[in-house]
């Protein structure tokens, strides 16, 4: 690897005490930390490719502007979990308003981006559903003529998707047949429950797919820093008993014995850059507002498909003014969630929907792949829900109308326990009108300018959720549903956040090449979801950590021309 | 019933009671909303998201009286409010729902009558049956669907 030196730092300085308007401490130039690899974001993507690079004797420094999760401090251990789900750990960070959280401008979006911000990141909150992207999904121009083809298959990744199982650990199921052969599944698949048997069934009798998904939650430990799953339900609010692959007990522990370097409540502001564009490190504020440095010969961006955008056009210089890596004009743009529709069952039967993880582990991929003669390009996902506790039943969380008054103890009965939901996980078609750019006036509680999210649903969704809601309301049916219920589009549902710093091979259309390596920016890389070409219609989180360490592996092979 | 009470406040503890009720009256082992300890519950709850004013805007949507109409006779007319003000009736029926059940005294009556356990779900979890592979017989003799390429 080459090295640069650091200009401009008085002039960085500078700048930044007129853009964000206050007085900046800047720590002594003495202080910059130096590291081989310096990461941005401790979440899915950063940790997997921290513990590659450092396992191979790389230096990797972290910037995370989150914390270490305090595990006394997960609502489920408690009484009102139900209520602190609500507000300081609501997946939204505009309600969840928290110092690590940043905020959004979503005005224009009918889907809410969701996050976690902190050691493990959105891993922290998520459902641990860990699929695998089908081989079309990276060909989907090629086969449908809709999207972009990636710039690598299914088969380039196949070796890190193993990899990722291995070192996360997954409960699943060989012999999917809507999925290619991959190695037995390291850990037996989770309880399915009363619900989903009913549903299976159902799939069963009118001829459709249905499979345990691979999902990331230990039914029986899996390695030194991990528990075994009680079934105790609501994943998405940490697992206080270490029975979930997030990355601060999965990939940071294995990190940090390699001497990763991991410096939280560190929120970067700006990947700094030299005179001939090359990325030198970032400029950051501490805890108590201090501005500090590290410098790198090669930056790694992973800090979502929002915060990551939101980096970059930060980052602008003179030599890129409108945002780094983005000659293409790219970054930002072709930003993709899984618009979710929901169907909801009520039974006669005591379904025990509050047992066992919310999300379920059944889905159907039988509207996965392209079948012209549906009306729309592409397809979805159908993932099979348990039912909620009794505060979010009464609150009608999934659609299911509670009324209040001289019934509302009857309707607690006959709702409460007693519901199976279907979520239709759509693909989302990029358009590069859907983006995320710079709040002209919102920003964050360290001035930084915040993120506008633009987002329009397009007209192959908007028909690919009918045909998914009729589709789910017959498996209702058949499955012996009283009543079925429809959410059209599930406003507070944009935890996949997708395709702002896209993978192609054109760099006039595209940010990264198919090594997640910026084709404007030699050692500059970003492996999470930003990167994506296509956003498929299953969970992003095991593709991007696949990514994440073949992103790492190419650096290592590649560092002495770096 | 006499006219509405234009300086209600939310300390009015006997108006938000009966209000509460309403929305939620007593069946068999489930106590009403409007206990004093759910209604303290339900103040609590209405402070963390400062929503108080919303609060007293529909408190003083009812009669000075309304405390001792018949049951009946409150919910209708917490019907007309919440038909003529239905967004902040959202709000006063969302922190009623987290008050009551969120009460351990109410979960405790919600054990008895449905089974569900009255305790947080850590770190005790659920009994669930094994996963059973007997059930994917019909999906194992699919053939595969995935597109090759």
């Amino acid at each position: 690897m080459r090295r640069r030196s650091v200009i401009g730092t008085a002039a960085a300085l500078a700048a930044a005490q007129l853009k964000y308007g206050r007085l900046i401490r800047d720590a002594a130039a003495a202080e910059d930390l130096e590291s081989d690899v310096l990461i941005v974001g401790a979440g899915a993507s950063g940790a997997a490719a921290a513990w590659r690079l450092s396992a191979q004797g790389i230096g990797v420094t972290c910037l995370e502007q989150g914390d270490w999760l305090d595990y006394l401090s997960i609502p489920s251990l408690y009484d009102d979990w139900e209520l602190v789900r609500q507000r300081s750990w609501n997946p939204n960070p505009n309600v969840r308003g928290l110092v690590s959280d940043y905020p959004i401008n979503d005005a224009e979006s009918p889907i809410k981006p969701l996050m976690y911000n902190g050691v493990g990141g959105s891993t922290i909150m998520w459902s641990c559903h860990a699929p695998r992207f089908h081989p079309s999904d990276f060909k989907t121009q090629t086969l449908d003529g809709v999207g972009a083809d990636w710039p690598l298959s299914y088969w380039d990744l196949e070796p890190y998707y193993d990899l990722n199982d291995r070192i996360s650990g997954v409960s699943g199921l060989n012999g999917d047949p809507a999925n290619p052969p991959r190695p037995p599944r390291p850990l037996r698949p989770i309880p399915i429950g009363k619900g989903a048997e009913r549903l299976g069934r159902a799939l069963d009798g009118l001829g459709w797919h249905w499979w345990p998904n691979d999902i990331q939650v230990y039914e029986s430990a899996y390695g030194d820093e991990t528990g075994d799953c009680n079934h105790c339900g609501p994943c998405e609010l940490a697992c206080p008993v270490r029975a979930k692959a997030s990355t601060d007990i999965t990939y940071w522990p294995k990190a940090l014995d390699q001497g990763t370097r991991l410096i939280t409540g560190a929120r970067v502001f700006q990947i700094e850059t030299d005179a001939s564009g090359r990325a030198t490190g970032a400029a950051y504020f501490d805890r108590g507002g201090t501005l500090r440095r590290v410098r790198a010969r090669v930056v790694i961006v992973a800090a979502n498909g929002i915060g990551t955008p939101r980096l970059l056009h930060l980052s602008a210089s003179k030599k890129q003014p409108n945002g780094l890596a983005n000659f293409s004009g790219m970054v930002g743009r072709h930003l993709m969630m899984h618009p979710v529709a929901i169907v909801t069952g009520v039974f006669d039967e005591d379904l025990e929907g509050c047992k066992g993880i919310t999300a379920n582990s059944i889905v159907s991929k039988e509207f996965y792949e392209t079948d012209e003669q549906r009306g729309f390009k592409r397809g979805y996902m159908l993932q099979f829900l348990r039912s909620l506790g009794p505060v979010l039943t009464a609150l009608g969380g999934y659609g299911v109308p509670i009324e209040w008054g001289r019934g509302h103890h009857r309707r607690m009965r006959e709702v409460f326990n007693h519901t199976a939901s279907a979520g239709v996980v759509c693909e989302d078609l990029a358009s590069p009108d859907n983006r995320v750019t710079l709040d002209d006036t919102l920003t964050d509680s360290d001035g930084i300018p915040a993120p506008k999210v633009t987002y329009t649903l397009g007209e192959n969704a908007r028909r690919m959720i009918a045909h998914g809601v009729e589709r789910s309301t017959e498996v209702m049916k058949a499955a012996g549903a009283k009543e079925i219920h429809q959410i059209g589009l599930v406003e507070q549902g944009g935890f996949h956040l997708l395709g702002t710093a896209r993978m192609g091979a054109d760099p006039e259309q595209s940010v990264l090449n198919s090594w997640n390596q910026a084709h404007d920016v030699e050692n500059l890389f970003v492996v999470d979801g930003s990167a994506f070409a296509t956003a498929a219609a299953v969970n992003p989180t095991h593709t991007l950590q696949a990514l994440a360490l073949r992103a790492a592996d190419h650096i290592v092979e590649t560092r002495r021309e770096l | 019933m006499t006219g509405t009470d234009a300086s209600a406040t939310v300390a009015n503890t006997s108006q938000v009671a009966a209000l509460l009720d309403a929305i939620i009256p007593s069946e068999d082992q489930l106590p009403s909303a409007g206990m004093p300890e759910l209604v303290e519950a339900f103040l609590a709850d209405v402070a963390e998201d400062e929503s108080e004013g919303v609060v007293v805007r529909v408190l003083t949507q009812l009669p000075i009286d309304f405390p001792e109409l018949d049951r009946e006779v409150r919910e209708d007319l917490a019907r007309k409010v919440q038909d003529s003000n239905p967004r902040d009736f959202d709000i006063v029926l969302r922190h009623t729902y987290n008050a009551y059940y969120a009460s351990t005294t109410v979960r405790d009556a919600l054990e008895q009558t449905t089974g569900y356990p009255a305790r947080p779900p850590n770190t005790a979890g659920y009994e669930l049956a094994s996963f059973d592979e007997n059930t994917l017989v019909t999906q194992r003799a699919r053939a595969p669907f995935w597109r090759r390429v």
